[in-house]
């Protein structure tokens, strides 16, 4: 029988956004301790907004997440829209998947070679790796550059784009720019994803062979694999709208994290690349379907130190996504479009979602007849998984100890978890309920 | 030659890479820029991807050298390799990283920096006066620089 007394401390896990701890306690064979401890201050953003016009608040909210600028902005502009009754275009809302498919390839190569490939090829972090494996990080380097050269084309910048607003676009692309993305993507990201893969699957073993089953949460349209709409689907539960999303998200405090926790039908869900895969696989483009198989991703994908080759599959998927829309834009050209206005500006609420790299983004505003914000709340997928992390680790620890691991081993093992959520820790910090005095 | 631009216009001098992007990109457009530099405003990384790619790259960044405001030193990365080193911010590898990591590529005599000693890092303010009265040498000096490293 398991006596053991142990503990482990990670003040400020490294290769994450943000701060971070993991604390763990074992008290003879008793696990008493086991948290993500998030130790960010608060950012009251929604605080924030309060007052700015309509026209605003995409620019602000943006600035949430430098990696996930375009998911923001992409959410904030659909739930603006919503609530005044803007109605894009369709080429808008092609430009805009075409952008976000290049944020999602930004952020998961950042992940998949910066953050995560250091632990599954033994370096410290991604410089010994560079020197290590040169040509993997050069490939990253690459791979890299051309998802911020996609977003900056789009977008006007690599990340904070300024293009875009509500209505539609204040600059289109060219139809060179368009020609420039679908050459680059074809000659240049799918030779290097497929190079990915094969890097990936040899290194298949060096995942713990750890699974735990939970809750997957993530949009799902009939469309397609989403990620810029949807309704809310669980693999418990099924579909909700989005509308609802306080139902899902049912965010509570904890004393050990400043960023709130989150739990649905058990104590925790999951979001992110794994909570698209399994509520999405059926719609995945064939090549990424292939790539899933060939890393022994089928759904319901359980070992969420798995989150990072769900990542893979999806660069993969978007990257073919892409190319389709490319084709449909070259096909019909762009068309010199303004932005469409709100008409008359009326009172007005609205959530939307966006499925961002880390998973399902919600924002929610309340606008006054002036298209001022009265009322505004983002739930950033971090603070989704933050209990998911927790519960994880809970029985993570047990099944280290009985695989006989080294403490050293398991605290890297411990690391490599939170690593695998890919969070974006100071994101994940707000507070709902802010009240100023004077 | 491409120039990458760190640093937040709205954080004062720290603005002062941006600002002076902003500048050759305007004159590029007219049509003054004598040669074909791409400008980007962007984290350290991308320096390193363009260094990898082969393109020598001119990094431009406010610095605390203890030099008085506006002073400006214009370094290759391996004169300053044996002091890189600490951490970046949480989103983006800082530039001391990025000159190791271009050691460890081999891409490391690709890179320069032109490094400016900032007065003022007030949130929400523009560049101080000192750094502002620079700025015509600055761009003078990077057009040179472009002319050599095309």
């Amino acid at each position: 029988m398991n006596e053991r007394t142990m503990s482990i401390r990670v003040p400020y896990v490294t290769r994450v956004e943000g701060h971070g701890n993991i604390v763990i306690d074992m008290r003879e064979g008793k696990l008493v301790t086991s948290h993500l401890e998030v130790v960010e201050p608060p950012r009251y953003f929604e605080a924030m907004l309060k007052g700015y016009p309509y026209s605003d608040v995409a620019l602000i909210t943006s600035r949430i997440c430098g990696i996930c600028s375009v998911g923001h902005q992409m959410t904030s502009l659909k739930a603006t829209e919503r609530a005044l009754g803007i109605t894009v275009t369709d080429q808008t809302v092609l430009l805009r998947k075409l952008l976000v498919y290049g944020a999602t390839m930004q952020s998961h190569v950042l992940h998949i070679f910066f953050l995560a490939a250091p632990d599954l090829l033994g370096a410290p972090s991604v410089v010994p790796l560079a020197a290590s494996h040169p040509d993997v990080v050069k490939m990253a380097l690459r791979m890299k550059k051309l998802s911020n050269d996609i977003c900056d084309r789009l977008g006007g910048r690599t990340i904070h784009p300024n293009r875009l607003v509500p209505g539609g676009f204040t600059k289109l692309p060219s139809m060179e720019d368009l020609r420039w993305i679908q050459r680059m993507l074809e000659t240049q990201m799918v030779p290097d994803a497929k190079a990915s893969v094969d890097l990936l699957a040899s290194l298949a073993s060096k995942f713990p062979a750890f699974h735990r089953e939970t809750e997957y949460v993530g949009l799902r349209s009939d469309q397609e694999y989403a990620f810029y709409d949807g309704q809310i689907a669980s693999t418990d539960t099924g579909l909700s709208p989005v509308s609802d999303y306080r139902s899902i998200t049912n965010e509570f405090v904890v004393p050990h994290s400043t960023s709130k926790h989150c739990r649905h039908a058990r104590g925790s869900y999951s979001v992110g690349a794994l909570g698209r895969l399994n509520n999405n696989f059926d719609k995945l483009n064939p090549m990424a379907r292939g790539v899933a198989e060939r890393l022994g991703l089928k759904p319901v994908v359980t070992n969420p130190f798995l989150n990072t080759a769900a990542q893979l599959v999806e660069t993969v998927h978007v990257v073919e996504e892409s190319l389709k829309i490319l084709d449909q834009l070259l096909t019909r050209g762009i068309q010199d479009e303004k932005p469409v206005g709100p008409g008359q500006l009326r009172e007005g609420r609205a959530a939307e979602a966006t499925e961002v790299p880390r998973g399902i983004l919600f924002h929610d505003y309340t606008y006054d007849n002036r298209g001022q914000i009265v009322k505004a709340n983002c739930i950033i997928p971090t603070t989704q998984n933050t209990q998911c992390i927790d519960d994880d680790m809970s029985e993570l620890v047990p099944w280290m100890i009985s695989q006989d691991m080294s403490e050293e081993k398991m605290t890297l093992t411990l690391e490599m978890l939170v690593r695998a959520y890919d969070p974006c820790i100071s994101c994940s910090v707000h507070f709902l309920d802010v009240e100023f005095r004077r | 030659m491409t120039i990458v631009a760190v640093g937040n216009e709205t954080m004062g001098d720290d603005g002062i890479g941006p600002f002076l992007a902003g500048l050759v990109r305007e004159r590029r457009e007219a049509g003054s820029w004598p040669t074909q530099t791409e400008v980007l405003c962007a984290d350290p990384t991308m320096a390193v991807c363009c260094a990898a790619e082969g393109t020598p790259v001119l990094v431009i960044d406010a610095a605390d050298m203890g030099l008085e405001a506006g002073e400006w030193r214009a370094v290759s990365a391996r004169e300053v390799l044996p002091y890189a080193g600490g951490k970046g911010s949480t989103h983006s590898m800082s530039v001391s990283q990025a000159i190791q990591m271009a050691d460890a590529l081999g891409c490391l005599d690709r890179l320069r920096i032109l490094a400016v000693q900032w007065g003022s890092l007030e949130p929400g303010s523009q560049l101080s006066a000192p750094v502002r009265e620079r700025v015509p040498a600055m761009l003078d000096w990077i057009e040179k620089e472009a002319q050599r490293w095309p």
